[in-house]
């Protein structure tokens, strides 16, 4: 009798110790719905080239390359679900200006995999489209209806760049739905639009 | 006897390749002072600019003089100076690089000295058969001005006006837009 109970007990542990090693099943609909939410903000591909029109009276044509990637599957779990990853990269390359941007939207698979970086020479900042977090030294925060040159943009992106200090840095710059990069502040107060 | 002739050319040729001394520099061809002057920026300058908006801005300069050579293998060779001065400003965005060069002057038919010069990593040219001109910029006349070119078609840069008194009087974009001395 005692070696019965003995034997139930140790199958009962081995059977609670492999039901706890069962990962959670991925959040399907909600991966589904961020990522229709992050393929919304993707840049145009058919912009490849903007104008900017700076305060300082030097304009520029700025040369943008888009870079899509599409991984495949890249996360499965025990309940039959995989999701796939991809990323939506756009690099602006300006000619009389000292920078060079990259926007870079990121899908890594799983429910919090869904980000937004911004790369501007050597600094950058990033947000988490799930948690709604951003960066802490540069950040990103989300605008909704920002107007400029009297045109109304429903969702945007205001970039901060904390960490720059010389007048011909970056103070800001604001990221359009489907646009990308629209205006550029610098810390001089010299402004670029490029709508 | 069994010669291996080939071998023995072989060897010869390899000894003959062979630089057994490295060459001595026997001279330097240096610039005159009044051929520098055509260049006519110092070290560590700085040149006041303003856009058409009147954003007013500095290109800096940097003097530069090397020396090449004309050395052919292992004999003694010549070094001739290269002598090249920078100008450069951050915002806009001017990497300007201005170098002494001898060309074919084809209406002198002779060499002549002139200034190369390039802006952005584009070179830019002018044509010695135009005549110099005259450019007005806030009031004042500028004679014998050099009438630059940019070298790639549709460059975001594509004018320099250039005397050989002031240095780099204008700079004219293709969309219109320009810089020029703050005099």
């Amino acid at each position: 009798m005692r070696k019965s109970i003995l034997r139930y007990t140790f199958s009962y542990f081995i059977l609670l110790s492999l039901s706890s090693c069962k990962e959670p099943c991925l959040d399907v609909p909600f991966i589904q719905d961020k990522t229709e939410e992050l393929q919304s903000w993707y840049t145009d591909t058919e912009l490849t080239i903007k104008n900017a029109e700076s305060s300082i009276g030097i304009s520029d044509n700025v040369i943008l390359t888009h870079n899509y990637h599409n991984y495949g599957d890249s996360i499965w779990d025990d309940c039959g679900n995989v999701t796939q990853a991809e990323r939506s990269a756009v690099r602006y390359d300006f000619y009389n200006f000292p920078f060079t941007i990259e926007t870079d939207f990121y899908k890594q698979g799983e429910e919090k995999g869904f980000s937004l970086k911004v790369n501007y020479n050597t600094y950058n900042a990033s947000y988490n489209f799930t948690t709604l977090q951003t960066s802490s030294n540069n950040s990103i925060t989300y605008i909704s209806d920002y107007t400029l040159n009297d045109i109304v943009y429903p969702d945007a992106f205001k970039v901060t760049f904390n960490e720059t200090q010389s007048d011909t840095e970056i103070k800001e710059l604001v990221l359009v739905k489907g646009l990308g990069i629209i205006y550029i502040l610098l810390n001089e107060g010299i402004s670029i639009n490029m709508d | 006897m069994k010669r291996n002739y080939p071998l023995l050319v072989l060897i010869l040729l390899l000894v003959q390749s062979c630089c057994f001394t490295n060459g001595e520099e026997i001279g330097r061809i240096y610039f005159t002072p009044e051929e520098k002057a055509i260049i006519p920026y110092a070290d560590n300058q700085t040149i006041q600019f303003i856009t058409d908006e009147d954003f007013e801005f500095q290109l800096n300069t940097t003097v530069s003089s090397t020396f090449y050579s004309d050395q052919d293998f292992c004999e003694d060779y010549t070094s001739y100076e290269n002598y090249q001065v920078y100008l450069n400003s951050e915002l806009p965005t001017l990497d300007v690089q201005l170098s002494l060069q001898n060309r074919y002057n084809g209406e002198d038919d002779d060499d002549t000295l002139y200034v190369a010069i390039t802006i952005n990593n584009t070179w830019f040219d002018y044509d010695f058969s135009e005549p110099l001109e005259t450019v007005e910029i806030n009031g004042t006349t500028y004679t014998d001005v050099y009438h630059y070119y940019s070298g790639v078609l549709d460059n975001p840069i594509s004018e320099v006006f250039y005397s050989y008194t002031f240095g780099i009087l204008k700079i004219n974009y293709l969309n219109g837009d320009y810089a020029q001395i703050n005099s």
